[in-house]
């Protein structure tokens, strides 16, 4: 704990050929091994990682998925669904995402895939098999 | 296809392609990445 200014630790390798890792955690329990969090601020990220150049692999998942804990329809998370309503329709054609993970960002990038294995669990599909094919969003 | 309303929006929104073809109960995952 460092109540000042600086780090609260530090680990270093300082020998190129050492191939371990500077840093290793592991567990038994069912906690993560390494958890990361912020507390107050807001800025900033709770865990950052820095390749030695920008063609190099920054993370590296050696083994095990992604997970976006509680993504769902519209939820705050970084990945979400776009369940397109009567009230996100406004014309022809174009859906409004109010979600707060992308609004006001402009300079944000959006990643989008119809997901044709239909909406969310408890939702009846509403689309033509026709119509499914031809919608195109992402690009 | 997607698209930024700028202000008083500040929204995005999504965009058929074939203009007559977005019905309601679409659904679409969406992923965000900023800068």
């Amino acid at each position: 704990m460092n109540t000042g200014s600086g780090r609260a630790g530090f680990f270093q390798i300082t020998a190129p050929t050492n191939t371990s890792n500077a840093l290793y955690s592991e567990t038994d329990g069912a906690g993560a091994a390494v958890y990361a969090k912020k507390i107050i601020s807001t800025g900033g990220a709770a865990l950052r990682v820095e390749a030695a150049a920008n063609t190099a692999t920054a993370l590296d998942i050696v083994k095990g998925g992604i997970r976006v804990e509680g993504a769902g329809v519209n939820t705050s998370t970084a990945v979400f669904t776009h369940l397109t309503t009567a009230a996100s329709v406004l014309s022809s054609g174009v859906s409004i995402i109010d979600n707060p993970m992308c609004n006001g960002k402009a300079n944000a990038m959006l990643l989008v895939t119809p997901d044709v294995s239909g909406p969310p669990t408890g939702r009846t599909p509403s689309w033509s098999t026709t119509t499914r094919r031809r919608t195109t969003g992402g690009r | 296809m997607v698209h930024y309303y700028p202000a008083p929006d500040n929204r995005w929104a999504l965009i058929a392609v074939d203009l007559d073809d977005l019905e309601i109960g679409e659904a679409f995952t969406v992923m965000v990445v900023t800068p």
